[in-house]
């Protein structure tokens, strides 16, 4: 296999899936102080394996601080960290940035509405957060053009979708308390004066 | 009647003076039989919204009077479900339009999201040309058809000065069955107003209308040509400062022999239910009265016809916070011209013809009656035409024909009636028709 071809291959989504799907369990144990995982020091550690140096003082608090907030987030961080630790990504020298923005951001907001456990169960979850740290670092699997991967992870957000559930049931809510407060009043008028 | 006299939900800021006409409205002698109790709901803060909206009417306008739209589009395409859905267009004239059958399916769609539901009260549409509609409304843009009113009469350089203690306007009808009450509009000077249907059977005495509409005096009448028709009969010796008639085409032949007959001019103008007062016909000319609503004229892939060109009056505004309108067919038709000031004016304005049919017995039946008495049949339109033997073909769909015979009956008598299907195809069917 030539270097290019093992490179296509390590960096197949099937091979990224694969990877999370058989992924150590132990890696979403509670972080602490909800748990013992040091979930900074895995982050740390994921950093310094994409060549994104370590996580400073500051850094490593905030990361404590989301656990501290939220088991859930830093259980999927942990689970995040385990997708970057994916052969393929060994050494990219990627944006530490890049790869913290997903912590604090969309991670934490997931980790809120999808069960952690169903990124590893589910095959679309699963797919959801091997594209979603990608996406992160500027990756996407090989045999994609950027804009298909864009595509393929806007179809399987479960943010937009959430917020167009969300959205949806606003939508409803509103529209049941206009007709009720329609009915209600159907007898209460005011004159207009003229015929209409 | 005591409820609603300190009923402060009703009448927010009446006046004891305020009171005391209501008291007198109601219970003279001649007094209609009043079926329906209402104030004008208006509070203080709807009162100075009344006013601001009373303060930007002009004689005319031009263009730039319309500059507030595409900021208002802006909003209503976010707040309100229905143009949501329907996703922005860069342009105004690709915004698709929307129409009667849209609200009739569910008008909740059309209430912008962030309006408070608090001041909400419902009015329904008589449904001259489709099945009656409720829509939500708002006291302060009920109040606001006092001004546009006024703004009717000043183009025949009249005033309409609504005196405390004093009836301003009376709206005639004339209904086998209607809502009647009498109310004060705390925003016209506590000045009286009353809505009579000119029926024996809603009278308490024989000759009662005509003495108590005498006795009032009315500053002003509003109504349509067949209840100012009926007017004429049993009131020809009152003298108001105009007849306003809407919501049906006023026929020339009509207008003049009102005109002799009442001394006065005699007012056409525009009206839906859907926004409120719209123009005004001067020598058979529409004038725009307000321009919180841009009137376009449409064709049936909802370009703008050119000058001289019939189409679908189109409107995008209005001034019921629960109903903004946007790009909303009306189903009513004019030829827009521009007038010699520049003004965007229309004519030729083929609107909701009254049509009276004929019973059994020969007596005289308005189609309002007829829409009332098929109004508890669920029917999404339909449309009736009575031949010239009296016999009625009666087009409709998904409706219990059994149900629609017997309310059919009850009106006409014993005439033959027979029933086919209803197209869908149409966007806009005529409702009432006969053979002459």
């Amino acid at each position: 296999m030539s270097d290019q071809k093992k490179q296509n291959h390590h960096m197949s989504l099937e091979s990224f899936l694969d990877h999370l799907r058989l992924c150590d369990l132990a890696i979403i144990d509670p972080p602490t102080p909800h748990g013992d995982v040091h979930c900074a020091a895995i982050v740390s550690d994921t950093l310094y394996r994409l060549g994104c140096g370590r996580l400073n003082r500051q850094e490593a608090d905030r990361v404590c601080k989301l656990c501290e907030q939220s088991m859930q987030a830093g259980r999927l961080i942990q689970l995040a960290c385990w997708v970057y630790h994916h052969d393929a990504l060994c050494d990219g020298r990627y944006e530490r940035q890049k790869v913290l923005d997903l912590a604090w951001g969309p991670l934490a907001e997931l980790a809120a509405i999808v069960a952690v456990e169903n990124f590893i169960e589910h095959a679309d979850r699963r797919e959801e957060l091997v594209r979603r740290c990608l996406a992160a670092i500027g990756e996407h699997p090989a045999d994609e053009d950027a804009i298909y991967a864009a595509t393929r992870l806007k179809a399987l957000d479960s943010i937009e979708l959430n917020r167009v559930v969300r959205d949806t049931q606003a939508a409803k809510k509103r529209a049941e308390a206009v007709r009720r407060a329609m009915a209600e009043r159907a007898a209460r008028a005011a004159p207009t004066y003229g015929r209409e | 009647m005591k409820d609603i006299l300190t009923s402060k939900i009703e009448y927010p800021r009446i006046t004891d003076q305020g009171r005391r006409l209501l008291r007198r409205l109601h219970e003279d002698d001649d007094a209609p039989r009043y079926n329906y109790y209402c104030g004008d709901r208006l509070t203080d803060a709807g009162a100075q919204t009344v006013d601001r909206f009373a303060a930007g009417l002009r004689p005319s306008y031009t263009d730039t009077d319309f500059d507030w739209m595409p900021a208002w589009i802006e909003q209503v395409s976010e707040q309100v479900p229905f143009y949501r859905y329907r996703g922005k267009r860069q342009n105004f004239v690709d915004i698709p339009t929307c129409s009667r059958l849209d609200l009739a399916r569910d008008i909740s769609q059309f209430v912008p999201d962030n309006t408070e539901l608090e001041a909400l009260i419902v009015h329904g549409t008589s449904g001259r040309t489709a099945r009656p509609l409720a829509i939500p409304h708002h006291p302060a843009a009920c109040s606001s058809y006092l001004p546009l009113l006024q703004a009717m009469l000043q183009k025949y350089q009249l005033t309409l000065q609504g005196q405390t203690d004093s009836l301003a306007i009376a709206l005639v009808c004339r209904q086998r069955q209607t809502i009647t009450c009498a109310t004060v509009s705390t925003w016209l000077n506590h000045s009286g107003f009353i809505k009579v249907n000119l029926n024996d059977k809603d009278q308490p005495t024989p000759g009662a209308a005509s003495r108590y509409l005498n006795k009032y005096r009315p500053e002003i009448i509003t109504g349509d040509p067949i209840a100012f028709t009926e007017l004429a009969k049993v009131a020809a010796d009152l003298r108001p400062k105009a007849l306003l008639s809407t919501s049906a085409y006023l026929n020339p032949a009509l207008h003049r022999q009102l005109q002799r007959d009442f001394g006065c001019p005699v007012i056409n103008y525009y009206s839906l239910m859907e926004s409120g007062p719209l123009a005004v016909a001067v020598d058979g000319v529409f004038y725009p009265l307000s321009a919180d609503v841009y009137m376009e004229i449409l064709d049936d892939r909802d370009r703008p016809v050119a000058m001289g060109e019939p189409g679908e009056i189109t409107l995008t505004g209005g001034r019921n916070p629960y109903l903004p309108l946007l790009r909303y067919r009306t189903g009513d038709y004019a030829t827009p011209a521009i007038d010699a000031q520049g003004e965007r004016v229309f004519y030729d304005l083929e609107g909701r013809a009254p049509v009276v049919f004929c019973g059994a017995d020969g007596s005289a039946i308005n189609n309002i009656d007829i829409t009332r008495a098929l109004a508890a049949v669920p029917m999404a339109r339909f449309q009736l035409h009575q031949n010239r033997d009296r016999s009625i073909i009666f087009r409709h769909r998904d409706a219990g024909q059994m149900h629609i015979r017997e309310r059919l009956k009850a009106l006409f008598g014993n005439v033959k009636i027979s029933f086919t299907d209803l197209s869908d195809d149409k966007d806009k069917v005529i409702t009432y028709s006969r053979d002459r």
